[in-house]
């Protein structure tokens, strides 16, 4: 049964509204074969198993979150995990939920079936690797300037991309006092906040 | 004849004792006895210094809990004896282990709440220095409260 399959997880974040456009839930996959210099999150290249979750589990997970706008897949690369979650595309997708990607290749670099049905599940892929010479603050949902952002269907044809005040990092503080930093902060935020957690008590 | 000895009672708190012996229905007199310095109490024991104390069970001064190195022993002469026994100090006892119970759960429910205070108080840490982080670098800041989580999400300009 294709339902039995299992997503190799490395996080997960209820809500977010950083990566990707409205409110969504983002997946952070593990494994990835990429290992660009300077990644964000070098501890989700190895392939070995971190959290292993059915695709039917991960699914009743996400939508237990509704109402969100959509789901982003991020990483690690989701690319290369692309059967399961072309299958965890599929079921989201009948609850009309917008689908993103962040993937390190570029599009044409994504030949295999399995990979192209998930690009056709799509509505907003971001490509390409992270290149550290090219890392510039402030671009929507890129971390470098070599990276794209493709519209891969209609549902978002109307989105506002262009120069302007967007979200672009969030900090979410748990009731216990631990902290996560998402989407693209800039340098000196990071810097900031490394400061900050310094002076704390 | 056989050596009957009551030694101390494992009840080492005064404050529990007290409320039992009300409870028991009995109106004690604590007094201090100084210049025994050896009967100090023991871990846990509401008792301190280096004096002893003695609980008078009546007006007599007849019948006494006294406290001994590990717990207060019953002390009763004449008819007192008759009175203060082994099954009213058992009564007694269970008084105890039940205002003892209640003062273990107080000093857990404080210690509890010391520790949700410290933790609120440490988020409330977190949340303004970065705060103040993000405005130092030009962000807005909107600020959700979501299933206890604060949630920042900082806006700039991209471009």
């Amino acid at each position: 049964m294709r339902d039995d399959h299992v997503v190799n997880v490395a996080r997960c974040l209820l809500r977010s509204s950083t990566n990707g456009p409205g409110e969504r839930f983002v997946l952070w996959v593990q494994g990835c074969p990429l290992h660009c210099p300077g990644c964000w999150n070098p501890d989700t290249w190895s392939p070995s198993p971190r959290e292993l979750i059915r695709v039917t589990a991960l699914g009743n997970q996400i939508l237990e979150e509704m109402p969100i706008d959509g789901v982003t897949f991020t990483g690690g690369e989701p690319f290369a995990q692309a059967e399961v979650l072309a299958e965890l595309a599929e079921r989201l997708r009948t609850h009309d939920l917008s689908l993103m990607a962040f993937t390190g290749y570029e599009l044409e670099e994504l030949t295999d079936h399995h990979q192209q049905r998930l690009l056709g599940l799509l509505d907003i892929v971001v490509t390409g690797r992270f290149i550290r010479e090219m890392k510039a603050d402030g671009l929507l949902w890129r971390g470098s300037s070599n990276q794209k952002v493709h519209l891969l269907s209609d549902r978002h044809r109307g989105l506002d991309m262009s120069a302007g005040d967007h979200p672009i990092a969030e900090i979410v503080i748990t009731d216990i006092g631990t902290s996560v930093v998402t989407g693209f902060p800039d340098a000196g935020l990071l810097h900031e906040l490394g400061t900050a957690r310094k002076s704390q008590p | 004849m056989s050596a009957y000895i009551q030694l101390a009672t494992p009840m080492t708190s005064v404050e529990c004792l007290l409320d039992a012996l009300a409870d028991v229905g009995c109106s004690p007199v604590v007094a201090q006895v100084a210049g025994q310095s050896g009967t100090r109490a023991t871990a846990g024991s509401s008792q301190s210094g280096a004096t002893s104390q003695v609980i008078n069970l009546d007006s007599t001064g007849t019948a006494s809990l006294v406290w001994a190195p590990t717990g207060f022993r019953l002390e009763a002469r004449g008819a007192a004896a008759s009175k203060f026994e082994q099954s009213w100090l058992r009564k007694v006892a269970e008084r105890y282990d039940f205002h003892r119970a209640a003062k273990e759960q107080r000093l857990a429910d404080g210690q509890r709440l010391a520790a949700e205070e410290e933790r609120r108080r440490l988020v409330e840490a977190q949340r303004h220095a970065v705060i103040e982080a993000a405005k130092k670098q030009g962000y807005r800041i909107e600020e959700r409260q979501e299933q206890g989580c604060i949630r920042l999400v900082l806006s700039k300009r991209v471009y």
